[in-house]
C-alpha cells in the first residue's frame, strides 16, 4: 500500500485552519480520512486510524470502553477536556483518588489524563458524592467523555 | 525567559519544589528552575522511581504557556527533549543517539535522560502553568538499560554545566515554540528522533501495538506504521526498539 504523507500533513493543516474535527476524500476505490479529537491539550486520540484506503477500521478501544449512557450534557458528568490514557490512581500501588460514594469538594483531584509524557490531574469542578465511575484504570480516552458523575 | 535557580542538596523531588512554590506565591513569573544534588523521592512517569543518587542532574523549571499555544503542548515536550538532544549530543562521539518518542535520549539503545510533565489546572481544569521535570544521567547509570554521559565523553561534565547549556537551548526552543515556529520545532525533532522504519512496540495499560516508527504529526503524536501498512496516530505509550 503506498501512503501519501503529504495528503495526511495537507488534510491535517486544513483541520487546523478550519477547525473541523474530521475530513475524508475520496478518489475512485481510495478513501482517506485524517480526524482529530478536540482537545485542548493534545489533539489527537491514543491509538487513532489516520489512513485506511482499503482496510476496515479498527475498533478503537476508547470507543469500545467509552460511557455511553450518561450525556455529556449531565449537569454533574465529569468530561475529559483531553485525549489521552486516564488513570484513576496517582501510582499502581496507591488506592484510586476516589471510589464511588466519596464524598468531594471542588478542587480535589479525581484523575490524571496522560498525553505525551505529560500528567494533566482533573480536578472536581464542584463539591458533591460521586455516583458513578464510568472508565477504568488505564484507559484511553477522547476529548468530551464523560467520565465520572458528580451531584 | 529569564531563568531563576534554587539550588538545593537535597528534594523530594524538584517537582514537588516547584509546585510548593508556587503555591507560596501564585504570582512567581515562570523560569523558576529548582535544582537538586540528589532526590529523596524522584519520580517518573505515573509513579514510577526515579532513581536519584548524588552526581547526576535532576531539576525541573516553571512554565507559563500562553493559553493560545496549549493545543501544542505536544510539541514542547518533542521541543524539550530537544533541546536536551542539543545540548548532550556535542559532547559525545557516539554517533546511535537519538530522541525516542516523545523525549528521551538513547545512545546506543541506552536511556541517558528522560522528562516528565506536570501540568496545573484551574477550577476548569484549564492548564495554567507546567512543571517540567528532567533528569540527565551524568555520572553514573542507576539501571542496565541505562547510561551516563561521563562514561561517553572524553572529559567529565558537572551537573551545572549541562543545566547551564540545557538552559540556553531550551530558552531558544521555547522562544519559537511561543512564537508558533512549530515547523522549526518538527524538522528539527525529525533530524533526532529514531530513523524512519525503526521496529518499535507502545506499550499502553491494556494494550500493546507493533510496528514501525513513520512519523510525527503536526501536535507531536506519534505515527505508527502498522504491520498492515495503515498509520495510526498515538498520543500516549511507552516505546520500546526492537531489535
Amino acid at each position: 500500500m503506498k501512503i501519501d504523507s503529504k495528503a495526511i500533513r495537507e488534510l491535517a493543516e486544513l483541520l487546523d485552519d478550519t477547525g473541523l474535527n474530521e475530513v475524508e476524500i475520496s478518489e475512485g476505490d481510495k478513501t482517506l480520512r485524517v480526524s482529530k479529537g478536540n482537545g485542548t491539550v493534545i489533539s489527537a486520540s491514543p491509538m487513532q486510524a489516520l489512513s485506511m484506503p482499503s482496510d476496515p477500521a479498527e475498533p478503537q478501544q476508547a470507543n469500545m470502553n467509552a460511557p455511553s449512557s450518561v450525556a455529556s450534557s449531565h449537569p454533574g458528568a465529569v468530561t475529559s477536556p483531553m485525549v489521552g490514557t486516564l488513570y484513576l490512581k496517582p501510582d499502581p500501588n496507591s488506592p484510586d483518588f476516589v471510589k464511588k460514594g466519596d464524598r468531594v469538594n471542588a478542587g480535589d483531584t479525581l484523575l490524571i489524563i496522560e498525553a505525551m509524557k505529560v500528567m494533566n490531574p482533573i480536578k472536581a469542578e464542584k463539591s458533591g458524592t460521586i455516583t458513578q465511575i464510568l472508565v477504568d484504570n488505564g484507559q484511553p480516552v477522547e476529548f468530551g467523555d464523560v467520565m465520572m458523575v458528580i451531584e | 525567559m529569564k531563568f531563576t535557580i534554587e539550588y538545593l542538596d537535597t528534594a523530594s523531588s524538584t517537582q514537588d519544589v516547584v509546585r510548593q512554590r508556587l503555591e507560596a506565591d501564585p504570582s512567581m513569573q515562570e523560569g523558576y528552575v529548582v535544582m537538586a544534588k540528589k532526590q529523596t523521592r524522584g519520580y517518573g512517569r505515573h509513579g514510577r522511581t526515579w532513581e536519584s543518587n548524588e552526581g547526576n542532574l535532576y531539576f525541573s523549571i516553571l512554565l507559563k504557556p500562553d493559553t493560545k499555544q496549549q493545543n501544542k503542548i505536544g510539541l514542547l515536550a518533542l521541543g524539550t527533549g530537544l533541546a536536551v538532544f542539543y545540548t548532550l549530543k556535542p559532547l559525545m562521539e557516539q554517533q546511535d543517539t537519538h530522541i525516542k518518542w516523545p523525549n528521551d535520549i538513547l545512545v546506543e539503545g541506552k536511556k541517558l535522560s528522560g522528562i516528565l510533565i506536570e501540568s496545573l489546572l484551574n477550577k476548569n481544569n484549564m492548564p495554567h502553568a507546567f512543571i517540567v521535570g528532567i533528569g540527565i544521567n551524568i555520572k553514573s547509570s542507576p539501571i542496565k538499560e541505562a547510561t551516563c554521559l561521563n562514561d561517553l565523553s572524553k572529559k567529565h561534565h558537572s551537573s551545572e554545566e549541562i543545566l547551564d547549556q540545557f538552559l540556553k537551548n531550551f530558552k531558544d526552543l521555547y522562544a519559537q515554540w511561543n512564537a508558533g515556529e512549530f515547523d522549526k520545532i518538527t524538522a528539527g525533532y525529525r533530524a533526532c528522533c529514531i530513523p524512519k522504519g525503526q521496529e518499535i512496540s507502545v506499550k499502553l495499560p491494556h494494550k500493546t501495538h507493533e510496528g514501525h516508527y513513520y512519523d510525527i504529526d503536526d501536535h507531536g503524536n506519534l505515527i505508527l506504521e502498522k504491520e498492515d501498512g495503515s498509520l495510526a496516530s498515538i498520543t500516549s505509550g511507552d516505546v520500546y526498539l526492537c531489535d
